[in-house]
C-alpha cells in the first residue's frame, strides 16, 4: 500500500515554481531519503505531504486523503523541521509531556530515554537552546511520536558529528521495533545512506529519479585515465560528468549498463573503474553543466 | 499500520489545554498591568476643591476604572497576539487544522475574558481595602464605598463581557491582518472614515451595546456580535496556508 501518491501535483508561488509536475508515490513502512541541490522544492513538498501547504494543481494524497487542512493526516503525521518553535513558557520536560497527549503512539520511556541521553537540562526553555541542540530536541520527537507518517525537514541542521550518528542509529533502531513511514530531507546523503531504503532524487521541482539506495549505487561508475583512451571510448556514449585532471588525465561517470560488457575493454585501454558514491552520483545528475564549478574557471 | 482517528472536538480541547499552559505567560502580563493601573488608581482620579476665608476643601476621588480600562487593552492585545506568525508557528507541532486552531485559541480567549473581568472587578475592591488602611479615615467620605455583593457581581459579568466583545473584535483584526496586512489597515481606516462622516452610526454603536440597561439584552446582544465576530474570523483563517 502507498501511503503518498501524487499526481501531477504542481505549487507555484507567484511566478515561481517550486514544484513542476511531480509524480510519485512512497510506500509503506520505507524510510525515504529526499535528496535535492538548495532550492529544488523538497521542503514545499514535504509541506504540501504534511497539509501545510496547498497544491497548486495535480493530486496528493497522503492516506488517501488530501493532506491540506486535513485533522486526520495530521493526527497520523509528524513533521520536523528546524523551525519549531515553543512558547518560553514551557521547559523542555514541559513540551515533552505536553506534546505527548496529541500522538496516539506517543513512547514517553523512549522521550525521556532519549533526553537523558542527550543531558538536556530539563528546566531550559526551548528558546535558549543552541542551533544543534534544537534539532537534537526536535528529533526526539521526531522519534518519539512514532507517526504512521514521520517527516525529517533537514533534521541534522547545526548537530555536530557525534549527535548525528546517534540520531540516525536511534531512528533506525526504533524503526526496526515500531515499523512506520519515514522521509528524511537531507544534504548529507553520504551518512545516511545506511539507514535508507529509498532514495528520491528531485531537481527543479520535478523528479529526477526514484529508486533503492542498491540500485542508485549500481548506477553509474568512474572511469579514469589518459584523455585520449577515453575519448575514443566514451565517444557516442551519454556522459554524466566529466572532470580534467593534470597531464591529460580525465575521470569520468557514465551509465553503469552503458559499459556492462565492456569492463575487459576499459582495462586494456590503460582506464580504471572506480565506484562512484551516491552523494556524488545525485551531484552529478543534478548539476547545470557537466563540468561542474571547474567551468567557471576555465571561462575567465 | 493503522491510523488513528481522532475527533475535531477532542484534539481542540487538548489544543486549549495546551494553550492554557503554553500562553501562561500572558497572564502575567495582565497582572502586571493591573498593578501599574492600581498605583495610578492610588494618586486618585480626579479632585475638586473649594474654599472661602475662613474653610477651604479639597475631594479627591477615587476609582480603580483604569485597572478595568488596563484590562481591555490587555485583553486587546493578547487577541491580536494569538493570530501573529510567533504564535501560529507554536501550533505546528501538534495534531492540528485551522478550525481546531481557532476553535481552541477563541477558548483561550474567553478563559483570559473571565479571569481578567473578574480580577479588574477585584482590583475595585483592593483599591478601597488599601485606602481604608492607608488613609486617614476621619477623613473618608464613605458614600458608595461598600461595594454591594451584587454591584460586584454585575462588575465582573459587564466586564467579561465587554473583554469578550474586545477580543472578538481584535482577534478578527488580526486574522485580516494576517491575510494582508494593507487590507486589514484598510480597513480600520475604513471604518474611522465611516463614523467620521456619518455620526449617527458612530453613536448608533455606542447606544445598541452600551447604554442598554438590561443585562440579559446586552449580553445577548454582546454573545451574538461575538460569535458574528469569530465566526467570520475562522471562515476567513480557514483555507490559510501554515507559512512558517
Amino acid at each position: 500500500m502507498s501511503v503518498i501518491q501524487c499526481e501531477d501535483l504542481s505549487k507555484s508561488f507567484g511566478k515561481i515554481k517550486a514544484i513542476d509536475h511531480l509524480s510519485l508515490e512512497i510506500e509503506e513502512n520505507k524510510i525515504t531519503g529526499l535528496i535535492g541541490r538548495n532550492g529544488a522544492g523538497k521542503t514545499t513538498l514535504l509541506k504540501m505531504i504534511a497539509g501545510y501547504l496547498k497544491p497548486t494543481s495535480g493530486e496528493l494524497k497522503v492516506f488517501s486523503k488530501e493532506p491540506f487542512n486535513s485533522l486526520g493526516v495530521s493526527a497520523n503525521t509528524m513533521f520536523v523541521d528546524d523551525t519549531l518553535a515553543f512558547s518560553d513558557s514551557m521547559t523542555l520536560v514541559d513540551i515533552l509531556s505536553n506534546v505527548a497527549p496529541f500522538y496516539v503512539n506517543w513512547n514517553s520511556s523512549l522521550a525521556s530515554g532519549l533526553f537523558d541521553y542527550y543531558s538536556f537540562n530539563p528546566n531550559q526553555p526551548h528558546s535558549n537552546l543552541s542551533k544543534g541542540s534544537k534539532s537534537t530536541f526536535n528529533s526526539i520527537l521526531g522519534i518519539a511520536s512514532r507517526c504512521p507518517l514521520t517527516i525529517f525537514d533537514e533534521p541534522t541542521t547545526g548537530m555536530d558529528s557525534a549527535v548525528r550518528k546517534d540520531f540516525y542509529r536511534a531512528l533506525l533502531k526504533d524503526y526496526l521495533e515500531y515499523p512506520r513511514t519515514i522521509i528524511l530531507s537531507s544534504h548529507l546523503l553520504s551518512e545516511l545512506e545506511e539507514i535508507l531504503e529509498d532514495i528520491l532524487l528531485i531537481n527543479h521541482g520535478t523528479k529526477h529519479l526514484h529508486l533503492s539506495v542498491m540500485e542508485l549505487k549500481d548506477l553509474a561508475v568512474g572511469i579514469r585515465g589518459n584523455a585520449q583512451a577515453m575519448q575514443s571510448f566514451v565517444a557516442g556514449k551519454e556522459i554524466i560528468y566529466q572532470e580534467d585532471f593534470a597531464q591529460g588525465s580525465v575521470y569520468v561517470v557514465i551509465r553503469r549498463k552503458l559499459v556492462q560488457e565492456q569492463f575487459e575493454q576499459i582495462r586494456q585501454r590503460g582506464l580504471e573503474v572506480l565506484p562512484v558514491s551516491t552523494d556524488d552520483l545525485c551531484v552529478y545528475l543534478t548539476a547545470t553543466t557537466k563540468g561542474g564549478i571547474d567551468d567557471v574557471f576555465k571561462r575567465s | 499500520m493503522s491510523l488513528n482517528e481522532v475527533s475535531l472536538l477532542s484534539i481542540s480541547l487538548k489544543q486549549y489545554y495546551y494553550k492554557l499552559k503554553a500562553y501562561s505567560n500572558l497572564f502575567n502580563w495582565l497582572i502586571m498591568a493591573q498593578i501599574i493601573a492600581l498605583l495610578f488608581s492610588l494618586g486618585g482620579v480626579g479632585g475638586t476643591g473649594a474654599y472661602n476665608d475662613e474653610l477651604s476643601v479639597s475631594v479627591t476621588h477615587y476609582s480603580a476604572n483604569i485597572v478595568v480600562i488596563f484590562s481591555f487593552a490587555w485583553i486587546w492585545f493578547i487577541a491580536i497576539q494569538l493570530t501573529t506568525k510567533q504564535y501560529k508557528n507554536m501550533e505546528t507541532i501538534l495534531v492540528t487544522n485551522r478550525i481546531t486552531e481557532n476553535l481552541s485559541s477563541i477558548g483561550y480567549l474567553l478563559t483570559a475574558c473571565v479571569f481578567g473581568g473578574i480580577t479588574s472587578s477585584l482590583g475595585g475592591v483592593l483599591l478601597r481595602v488599601i485606602m481604608y488602611f492607608t488613609s486617614d479615615r476621619s477623613e473618608m467620605v464613605f458614600d458608595g464605598f461598600s461595594l454591594a455583593q451584587s454591584d460586584l457581581f454585575l462588575g465582573m459579568v459587564v466586564g467579561i463581557l465587554y473583554m469578550v466583545l474586545i477580543s472578538a473584535i481584535s482577534y478578527l483584526l488580526g486574522v485580516i491582518a494576517r491575510i494582508n496586512m494593507v487590507l486589514g489597515t484598510i480597513i480600520i481606516a475604513l471604518i474611522i472614515g465611516l463614523f467620521r462622516v456619518y455620526t449617527n452610526l458612530a453613536q448608533l454603536i455606542p447606544k445598541f451595546i452600551a447604554f442598554e440597561v438590561s443585562l440579559p439584552l446586552f449580553a445577548l446582544k454582546v454573545i451574538i456580535i461575538s460569535i458574528l465576530l469569530f465566526g467570520v474570523s475562522i471562515l476567513l483563517s480557514n483555507r490559510r496556508e501554515v507559512s512558517q
